[in-house]
């Protein structure tokens, strides 16, 4: 009598904690529209990266509420949004006083691009003579500033590749996006070397709740990019891109053997 | 894999013996440093007033980059089983093995000053939090009073901490969102290590490289008394302005006289009082390390002429 009343206290008890675990929190997330990872499908904010965080966090009882915004935006609103978070934000040292950088949501490729014909560079420094445009990034303005290089800031939503078909430069450094070189403009531009590759992270108010931080971070592990988005990614028409990212992003476990040796969840 | 996730799993801290009393660490650079001798002052001046709570222990290595001291000391301190490490990094990417030890060993870490790299901090997956300043903000708000002053256009020069630093690279970004808003043009940056010595190398640097600069904004005070020192070694004191970081006491008089046109308080011993708030609430509450707040941020304040 008194073991099945224990089991059904226990039972009530599992119940309601059940129960309360259920209860969906709501994640507040900025981000800037980044065609075709970020993009407005009938009016509302869609694309990858929205609909693979979307199911990686449902995993952890968190729900999306999206704004588009642009990037200068999302900088000056997140440090006094709490319970907000930039989602595709890239590392800047002076952010990250004052952000919490959770984890790295998608690698970056930053290449230099020219004319096909333009003169051959091998090197950063051998930029220093030419008119070079960049993406206006703290990795980027960091690399060029300790070569020497005079460079013109370029929005990230700019026209880039038709930036340097109407010779506004002579080099234009930029992330490497799919399909950037199809078309019949794409088509009369190079790339001339891959300058350095970085990151994309998801940055969040810091008074975030420590828990949630975790959270955050055990959703993350493998980017935008676990197998489990897979179908989110073939979707969108972006296989090649995501079979490239998994295979060449070091945050992607490559064998049953590296995935053993991985970190894990945060100390 | 929830529980995990939220740090239940993790770690464990070490447990005390009965009777035993908290023992914290404050580790520091550039003991020689005045801006560190503040901060050491502060950590002082904090325990002085809860003596009965815990004891300390300040150290810290002469040099501003000098890895290997700074992680023998922290070796030496897990020996000892601290139950809690405040650090200063004298690098924000080469100090986390040796903290990573720290936290193995159960000792609670927290980051002070000079921020430990977010990249490395996640590629490791721990929280180690951060106690202070946004060099962003401060810096801008020299780089705007710098700029007040000059035409639009003209160029200025950046000397720098070293570039393993998170808050030299922040430092030097507020600059440059200064430089931007204000249509000036920058010349080059060089990196001057923190030192007077390397500082006024840079700035004699920066000055050969692009004679017709009209200012060097420094990345802390000691550097921008080696430009001082430079500027009047090539006679430039009266048409080139300098601003430095940190309101050391070596530079006030400097900014009095107009030799300096600004710098930024960072309030040293504040940050160290900060810091140490939070490792006792956390030793005394049982916090994990991964339940502690991911930054606490103190203030930091524009010194100009009065």
């Amino acid at each position: 009598m008194i073991r099945s009343r224990c089991l059904a206290i226990v039972a009530a008890a599992l119940t309601l904690f059940a129960a309360s675990a259920s209860a969906t929190q709501v994640l507040k997330i900025f981000v800037e529209p980044d065609p075709p990872f970020v993009l407005l499908r009938d009016g509302k904010p869609a694309g990858p990266y929205l609909e693979a965080l979307e199911a990686l966090l449902a995993k952890q009882d968190l729900s999306l509420q999206v704004s588009l915004m642009p990037h200068r935006r999302i900088s000056a609103m997140l440090p006094s949004s709490p319970g907000s978070c930039g989602l595709a934000i890239n590392f800047s040292p002076g952010e990250a006083e004052t952000l919490s950088f959770v984890g790295r949501v998608a690698p970056l490729k930053l290449s230099v691009y020219a004319l096909k014909g333009a003169p051959s560079v091998r090197n950063i420094e051998a930029l220093r003579p030419y008119r070079v445009g960049a993406v206006d990034m703290a990795d980027v303005r960091d690399l060029l500033g300790a070569a020497d290089i005079a460079y013109e800031p370029v929005s990230p939503s700019a026209q880039r590749v038709g930036m340097l078909q109407r010779k506004r430069f002579d080099y234009l450094i930029s992330d490497e996006r799919p399909g950037m070189l199809d078309g019949d403009s794409g088509s009369q531009v190079q790339r001339v070397f891959v300058l350095a590759r970085v990151d994309r992270w998801m940055a969040c108010h810091s008074g975030l709740p420590p828990a949630l931080l975790a959270a955050l971070r055990l959703a993350l592990q493998e980017g935008l990019f676990a197998e489990s988005v897979r179908p989110i990614w073939v979707r969108a028409g972006l296989r090649p891109y995501y079979q490239e990212v998994r295979s060449e992003w070091e945050l992607i476990p490559k064998s049953p053997a590296s995935a053993s040796g991985r970190t894990g969840p945060p100390r | 894999m929830m529980l995990a996730a939220l740090g239940v799993l993790a770690t464990p801290r070490r447990v005390m013996a009965a009777g035993e009393r908290l023992r914290v660490a404050v580790v520091l650079k550039a003991m020689l440093n005045e801006f560190f001798v503040l901060m050491a002052e502060g950590a002082r001046a904090h325990h002085r007033g809860r003596q009965a709570e815990y004891e300390l222990s300040v150290q810290g290595i002469d040099g501003e980059t000098d890895v290997a001291a700074q992680e023998r000391l922290v070796l030496k301190l897990i020996e000892q089983r601290v139950h809690a490490l405040v650090i200063v990094p004298a690098d924000s990417n080469a100090l986390l093995p040796v903290l990573l030890k720290a936290l193995k060993a159960g000792v609670l870490v927290v980051n002070l000053d000079n921020k430990l790299d977010d990249r490395a901090l996640a590629t490791a997956g721990v929280n180690i939090p951060f106690v202070g300043p946004s060099n962003f903000l401060g810096s801008r708000s020299v780089g705007d009073y710098v700029a007040k002053q000059l035409s639009r256009g003209s160029r200025v020069g950046i000397v720098e901490g070293p570039p393993g630093s998170i808050n030299a690279k922040a430092r030097s970004d507020g600059f440059r969102a200064a430089i931007t808003a204000a249509g000036l043009r920058l010349a080059a940056v060089r990196s001057g290590y923190w030192t007077q010595a390397q500082g006024q190398a840079a700035a004699g640097e920066l000055m050969r490289l692009a004679p017709d600069i009209k200012a060097l904004l420094c990345g802390n005070d000691n550097m921008a008394l080696g430009a001082v020192q430079a500027l009047r070694e090539l006679g430039r004191s009266a048409d080139v302005h300098v601003s430095g970081y940190d309101n050391i006491p070596s530079v006030r008089p400097l900014i009095a006289q107009g030799l300096m046109l600004a710098t930024a308080d960072q309030f040293p011993a504040k940050q160290a009082e900060y810091a140490l708030n939070v490792v006792l609430k956390a030793l005394q509450t049982g916090q994990r390390q991964a339940e502690l707040p991911s930054i606490i941020q103190s203030p930091v304040q524009l010194v100009t002429r009065p």
